[in-house]
């Protein structure tokens, strides 16, 4: 029995909890379900500002070992540092690369790895190179959630149109949409103004009898003997997408929350509400995680080679894909923008703090003895190294909540220079993902790369 | 088919071509298995090619035929909240990308849910749809619903609806009432069989079911091919006169399917069509977001917040100018003066006379204007912030304009550009970068740089100079076309408006163009298979047929209306 049928045998009908209301006291009660758990990916693009050349780090803790508030407090000059307050609950790795080259584009190739750890095509190439692999969300999904239900995969910022989604791959070469527009993703999954019970039945009772009509012509187009096997992929995946009424859960933001989203809906795709986009989608993450709607969520920060110009201290800047290059180009030439890495370096920032935000969102929601945010875990990570390099070496990952006990937290760890699989099989593993033989995950990726999990990340 | 898929890029440029795999550089022709070759002396024989069968409308094309289908005056925009769908090819109607998700399932059946409803209250929106007599007609409960049900169901699916289809919506017509509770039955059997119609299969994909033929081929009806000419020229349902020539099987002729392509061609309707092929093909959607301070003001005082439009603006202009109004080539719009300003542009093409923000039609100095390449919209997506941009001019034309197989640039750090030294053009910092004798001789040296350089007359902006640095610009070169199997035309250049009208006369150019039709016009990526087609039509193109010529060559190609031999 997971969350949402708990709450809804709470009494069957729509019952609006507010805002950051706790959910302790009912989940604690013996006999309730084990805890939900989940993974959160928030991706940064471009790399971070950490050591490479001249540069110096200004990225990761200044000591592997343990962190805490006061060891992060004291590294004030690592980006890091903005998760202070979350130190003891924190799994810093590097040491973690990408297995395989892009084919053409950095940007790409980094981005069909990210939660894939699957090899980048041959064809379509370039900026166009898809993963050959399904994402560790959609994995996270597949094996967890209840009716089939799809990951969350949230956006914020522009499509540019050069490269837009990166993340999220039902399977190889199959990528998934995501919805940058934070008010239809709440409605799409939260509703508006809980209709009347008998409203409610009237309207789920109309979509079962349209649904039970396209079921049956979907069946007899299946039946077809001339079908391609393709065709076949593509209606089997029509028909398990049919979905009759779900009532939605009994959760919703504030009232004012909602209405701000509503406001920005039309220019959700302008990149100047990147951030503030990239929190409302936390909100909604947080909320989903606490209504136990998916066991896994992404949101992506920008577009492939996010072109953002971020505002630093009031001040807007270049494009951050330029500064990540440090250079007034996306290509190779161009003027050299003055204090590039610096302004790279308050990017991460930025990007660290809409993942605080996420955190404390999370944290906001009581359960037991702790918060939602230790039952699961929530990641930034990135599709590259670093901007100037593009480098597939040491990918950032910043992960916070422990999945229930089963992360080592409050440690900073150099994973030695394995292959991303090893990190997806632990995250995967940390949920409750398993291997075909039934024991924790730990083949995730590529069959030809080495099996296994991050031992030191564990407890 | 999945290895002919992987080929497009080698297709774009399969006129007369003959390239290795991968290759750049001069003298990297023929010899390898996957390479494709067209002999213009023998030309290839035209294959059918396979793809799906069964592509999802594109949410634009749900939002044109709903409002088609409802005989509405506008849009509802109702798909605005439709998921959106993943990157495919150049266009936005890639088949193989448009499948039914289940977050898109639900946006659908919640927009139809909404269309149901507006049904249910608004007499005037139903009074659209419903056969003569409606409710009021004779016969009984019965009789007026399958009135409806076949009336509507035949603009709905786009075809008759069969004896089983049209049994069922009739029984659910009738049903409706017990579901929506409404107390008129024929107000809840038209909202509710609306509601079901549109989220139906048939209506969903534009079917290209078909049947197999004396010939061995799967042949499209004559309801699929009037299907997909309207969409392929429309982007919408077909109108009531291609209903009746699919109706009575005429459309299926040659001459009746020519006779309405061109008529499609000559309404109103297409000229979205022509924007949105062409403003995807130049990827003039980058104008979106080069704001006031992309260009440096110092250096580029002419450059305003409204700029980047204009220029977007101009291009559409004048391709739909070219293409509709002149009836024009290809030829046209690589070569053609003749163009559009306002006062925004008039400053940088130093136009006199042109104030304001309406467009005026205006012939620009044949000296250093000759078609969309010497546009300002290609050549400032194209240029810096400051200084011009060669490598980047130059991989655009290489890639989209002459389809050349051009390698995807080495993984990991590209290297940037040294500081920039005074005394120095921008053609010397990156001759000496990337050219003849450096690692990037191979792609930037024969390829990149020899295109991008002949633009070096066109600052950041597209404003003409003629001294860089102080020193007198030099934009002239030459690139290997690869005309003909094992045969590389080497032809030189000085300055832009020659390399256009050098492009203007190439089979690689026109054929590279014709791709990119077909693929717009069949709703699917280019295939190997596809050489023997794009091969005929783009010589057609370079012998002066016209761009309308070459779509309704492509739509009257046995390729747009029959699948290979048992197909998929």
């Amino acid at each position: 029995m997971d969350r949402r049928r708990f709450l809804f045998g709470l009494g069957g009908a729509v019952v609006a909890l507010p805002f950051l209301e706790g959910l302790g006291a009912r989940s604690s009660r013996a006999g309730d379900p084990p805890p939900f758990k989940f993974a959160i990916f928030l991706r940064q693009a471009n790399g971070v500002q950490q050591k490479e050349n001249a540069e110096p780090e200004r990225y990761w803790p200044s000591a592997l070992g343990a962190v805490s508030a006061a060891s992060m407090t004291a590294d004030a000059d690592r980006a890091t540092s903005e998760l202070k307050d979350y130190g003891s609950r924190l799994t810093i790795v590097k040491g973690v690369k990408f297995a395989f080259p892009g084919n053409g584009c950095g940007h790409s190739g980094g981005g069909n790895q990210c939660l894939t750890a699957a090899k980048v095509s041959v064809d379509p190439s370039g900026n166009k190179s898809l993963s050959m692999g399904e994402s560790l969300d959609n994995r996270i999904a597949r094996e967890l959630n209840a009716d089939g239900a799809e990951p969350l995969t949230l956006y914020a910022g522009m499509k540019a149109g050069y490269i837009n989604e990166v993340l999220s791959y039902r399977g190889p070469q199959q990528l998934r949409a995501a919805e940058r527009d934070p008010y239809n993703a709440y409605t799409r999954l939260f509703g508006l103004t809980p209709p009347s019970e008998a409203a409610l039945a009237k309207k789920a009772a109309g979509r079962k009898s349209v649904n039970d009509l396209v079921r049956a012509q979907m069946k007899a187009l299946l039946a077809r003997p001339d079908l391609s096997s393709g065709d076949r992929d593509r209606l089997d995946l029509h028909f398990s997408s049919i979905r009759d009424l779900e009532v939605k859960v009994a959760l919703r933001l504030p009232d004012t929350r909602i209405k701000e989203m509503s406001a920005m809906s039309p220019k959700s795709g302008d990149p100047i509400n990147i951030e503030e986009v990239s929190r409302m989608q936390c909100d909604i993450i947080a909320l989903a995680m606490a209504a136990g709607i998916t066991h896994s969520a992404t949101l992506q920060i920008g577009d492939g080679n996010d072109s953002t110009e971020y505002v630093i201290g009031g001040v807007k800047q270049p494009r951050y894909h330029q500064i990540s290059h440090r250079i007034y180009s996306d290509g190779a030439s161009g003027d050299p923008i003055p204090d590039a890495a610096l302004k790279h370096h308050e990017i991460d920032r930025i990007h660290l703090r809409i993942f605080k935000y996420l955190l404390d969102r999370l944290d906001s929601y009581k359960v037991g003895a702790g918060t939602l945010l230790d039952q699961g875990v929530a990641v930034l990570t990135n599709d590259l190294g670093t901007g100037v390099g593009h480098s597939y070496n040491n990918i950032p990952y910043v992960i916070a909540g422990g999945a229930g006990g089963f992360l080592k937290t409050g440690q900073f760890l150099d994973a030695g220079g394995v292959t991303s699989n090893q990190m997806m099989n632990t995250l995967g593993a940390a949920v409750g993902c398993k291997n075909g033989a039934g024991d924790v995950l730990d083949d995730f990726g590529d069959s030809s790369l080495k099996k296994g999990l991050i031992a030191a990340m564990r407890v | 088919m999945m290895k002919a898929e992987g080929m497009r890029w080698l297709l774009a440029v399969s006129v007369g071509a003959a390239l290795a795999l991968g290759g750049c550089g001069k003298g990297t022709v023929g010899g390898h298995d996957d390479v494709v070759i067209v002999d213009p002396t023998a030309p290839k024989p035209e294959l059918l090619v396979d793809s799906t069968r069964f592509p999802r409308l594109t949410h634009k094309q749900w939002e044109n035929t709903v409002q088609d289908l409802l005989r509405l005056d506008k849009p509802l925009g109702l798909s605005a909240r439709f998921t959106t769908d993943p990157p495919g090819s150049t266009f936005d109607n890639d088949s193989k990308v448009l499948r039914m998700t289940p977050g898109l399932f639900t946006d659908e059946a919640e927009a139809c849910e909404t269309i149901s409803d507006m049904l249910g209250t608004d007499a005037a929106m139903r009074a659209k749809i419903v056969p003569a007599g409606g409710p009021g007609g004779s016969g009984d409960a019965t009789a007026k619903a399958k009135a409806f049900v076949e009336s509507f169901g035949v603009r709905a699916f786009r075809r008759p609806l069969t004896k089983e289809e049209s049994d069922q919506f009739i029984a659910f017509f009738l049903g409706a009432a017990t579901i929506t509770g409404d107390a008129d039955a024929y107000v809840a059997g038209v909202r509710m069989t609306v509601q079901a119609m549109l989220q139906s299969p048939p209506f969903v994909y534009r079917m290209e079911l078909g049947a197999i033929a004396a010939d061995g081929h799967r042949h499209l009806d004559a309801f699929e091919v009037a299907s997909k000419l309207s969409y392929a020229l429309w982007n919408t349902m077909p109108d009531d006169a291609l209903f009746a020539a699919a109706k009575d099987g005429s459309l299926l002729t040659a001459s009746v399917l020519e006779t309405h392509a061109r008529r499609l061609l000559g309404d109103p309707r297409a000229k979205p069509m022509i924007d949105d092929f062409h403003e995807r093909l130049l990827s003039l959607d980058r104008l979106d977001i080069l704001g006031v301070g992309t260009k440096d003001a110092t250096a580029h005082p002419e450059w305003t917040a409204t700029t980047a439009a204009s220029m977007k603006s101009e291009t559409l202009l004048f391709t739909n100018d070219v293409v509709l109004g002149r009836k024009g080539t290809l030829a046209d719009l690589l070569t053609s003066n003749e163009t559009f300003v306002n006062a925004d542009l008039a400053a940088i093409y130093g136009v006199s006379g042109v104030s304001g923000t309406a467009m005026q039609k205006t012939k620009l100095d044949p000296t250093q204007r000759a078609g969309f390449l010497t546009h300002g919209s290609f050549l400032a997506i194209n240029g810096g912030r400051i200084d011009t941009d060669p490598i980047h001019r130059g991989v655009f034309t290489n890639r989209n304009v002459i389809c050349a197989d051009l390698p995807a640039p080495p993984a990991g750090m590209i290297p940037p550009l040294p500081d920039n030294p005074a005394g120095k053009t921008m053609r010397q910092r990156v001759s000496e970068h990337t050219g003849l004798g450096t690692c990037g001789a191979g792609c930037h040296g024969t390829m990149i740089n020899p295109i991008g350089f002949a633009f070096e007359t066109f600052d950041a902006i597209g404003k003409w100079r003629t001294t860089d640095q102080g020193i007198p610009v030099d934009a002239h070169d030459s690139y290997d076309f690869k005309d003909a199997p094992g045969q590389t035309n080497t032809l030189g250049y000085d300055g832009p408006v020659a390399l256009a009208r050098v492009l203007a006369q190439r089979p690689q150019v026109h054929g590279c163009y014709t791709g990119k039709w077909l693929e717009y016009a069949y709703g699917r990526a280019l295939v190997r298979d596809d050489a023997g087609l794009v091969d005929r039509i783009g010589k057609l193109s370079l012998s002066g047929a016209s761009v309308q010529d070459v779509i309704v060559a492509l739509i009257l190609a046995p390729s747009f209306s029959q699948r290979p031999q048992g197909g998929s």
